[in-house]
């Protein structure tokens, strides 16, 4: 509050701008996860428990982040650190999840898959039943993409992040 | 919840197998021990997904697998009542249309 010299006391409360009102109504929460079994059933607990999504918002982030946190289990270990740390967030653009974890093997096998599917070498870009290993491959890439509005991954000197959102629901 | 339960009933040549939890990388095998076992004994196989809390790609891959086997040894995989996350894992993986999907036992 400043005072007008006439008239007094002036609020200089401004009308609160659409960001700022984006940044208030804003819900997350966040946990840390173990890269194991544990790790895979407390995701899904900690989606479950997330009161600001819909049914339908919170069934798209644990099946796709649940991929992705698989992913992480297989292809990013041993992590530096024993944790991931998990932020689930709804703006007004929809709900997002990010992993923030330290690998030195996670980026460079993100890049490679990324590069052989521009070279069209990626064998796993589509489902295909696998005999060597009695499975389906490639479904959790397929419903990652279905599922989800965008997903990117930042690899930097102290920690590597991976981005996924989603649409509102 | 965390575990997998897995409860089998059967009616003349059919075997019900009702799941109840999470199907992920994790507890998927129990489903795939089950299925092939009940393909084994019964020409019909009717997978109850009513209160399944998770279904991941892992778990979709074991039913397309055993639709595989159902189908080229002349049997039926039929799915019943798929709670909301296990339609939406089917769905998103394009493969609903190979799958029988019924919402209650009359209707097989």
């Amino acid at each position: 509050m400043s005072r007008d010299p006439v008239s007094g006391p002036v609020s200089t409360n401004r009308p609160e701008t659409a960001i700022a009102q984006s940044r208030r109504r804003a819900a997350e929460d966040s946990t840390l996860l173990s890269p194991d079994r544990e790790g895979v059933f407390a995701f899904e607990e900690f989606i479950d428990g997330l009161p600001f999504l819909s049914p339908r918002e919170a069934n798209a982030m644990k099946l796709a982040g649940g991929e992705l946190f698989d992913n992480l289990i297989r292809h990013a270990s041993p992590l530096d650190g024993d944790s991931i740390r998990l932020r689930a967030a709804k703006r007004g653009s929809g709900p997002y999840l990010a992993f923030f974890f330290k690998s030195p093997r996670f980026a460079p096998y993100a890049l490679a898959h990324a590069a052989a599917r521009e070279g069209g070498q990626d064998p796993v870009e589509e489902p295909f039943f696998d005999p060597a290993i009695g499975r389906w491959r490639g479904i959790g890439l397929l419903m990652c993409r279905n599922l989800s509005s965008g997903l990117y991954l930042r690899s930097g000197a102290r920690v590597d992040r991976i981005y996924i959102s989603f649409r509102l629901g | 919840m965390t575990q997998l339960s897995i409860s089998e009933k059967d009616e003349g040549d059919r075997r019900t197998l009702s799941l109840s939890g999470p199907v992920n990388s994790y507890t998927y095998t129990e489903l795939q021990d089950k299925l092939s076992a009940a393909l084994d004994l019964a020409s019909t196989v009717v997978v109850d997904l009513e209160k399944v809390t998770n279904l991941s790609s892992a778990g979709v891959g074991v039913l397309m697998a055993s639709l595989d086997d159902a189908e080229a040894a002349g049997k039926r995989l039929v799915l019943q009542k798929p709670s909301e996350i296990a339609r939406l894992s089917i769905e998103a993986t394009g493969f609903g249309d190979r799958f029988t999907i019924v919402m209650s036992a009359r209707e097989l």
